[in-house]
């Protein structure tokens, strides 16, 4: 019994769709792209004090 | 494990720029040498006139080449003591040409006190007990506010001096 249910749970994952994470991605990007460019930013400042 | 493609992408931009950013600061640390500006260089606090630096007669501005000088500062609640000018007054306006190299050298007797040229990279905390040390050019022209950042009892605003910059 318990076989059956592991395939049919098997089952129910592999058809599940994946899910679409466009938007978490670019936001992922913009918090890094954020970090990045301030520190560059203060680096800069450091540097030409 | 299964990874969607966007999560391999920005483990891999996340654990990427953690690995340039330490590589950075072992370069500073390791090569050029950048450390805390009191790392460890002690001093009596009860006694700080027995250290050559801080001997009334050394402090203040002591030019030490062409283009380098030392300035040694006894920070205590509330005032910097630069020295005193010819009629013996204290120096509360201290001069320094463009582009020279500067050593600065801090100490406190009392207090925690801070240490900042408004406007340049000088700043450092001024602790009891240690030596805050920090050498820089001075770049710009200008004059400079030195002010008391680390807040240190009922004067801490009247801890100020000038620094100018000239050509």
């Amino acid at each position: 019994m318990a076989s059956i249910d592991e395939k049919k749970k098997e089952q129910v994952t592999h058809d599940e769709k994946e899910p679409d994470l466009r938007g978490t991605f670019i936001s992922v990007l913009l918090v890094g792209l954020f970090i990045i460019v301030s520190w560059v930013l203060v680096y800069a400042l450091f540097i030409i004090r | 494990m299964h990874l969607h493609k966007f999560e391999k992408i920005w483990l891999i931009v996340g654990i990427g720029s953690l690995v340039v950013f330490l590589l950075i600061l072992g370069f500073g640390a390791f090569w050029l040498g950048t450390h805390p500006q009191s790392h460890g260089v002690t001093i009596d606090p009860q006694n700080i006139e027995a250290h050559e630096a801080f001997k009334p007669e050394n402090l203040g501005v002591t030019q030490v080449e062409e283009d380098k000088y030392i300035i040694n500062v006894v920070a205590s609640a509330f005032n910097y003591d630069f020295g005193t000018d010819e009629d013996g007054a204290p120096l509360k306006h201290i001069r320094i040409p463009k582009g020279s190299t500067v050593l600065w050298q801090v100490t406190s007797p009392d207090v925690v006190h801070g240490f900042n040229v408004a406007g340049t990279n000088v700043n450092m905390m001024v602790e009891p007990g240690y030596i805050s040390s920090l050498e820089t050019e001075m770049k710009s022209t200008g004059e400079f506010t030195i002010v008391c950042n680390e807040y240190c009892g009922t004067g801490h605003h009247l801890m100020y001096a000038t620094l100018e910059v000239y050509e």
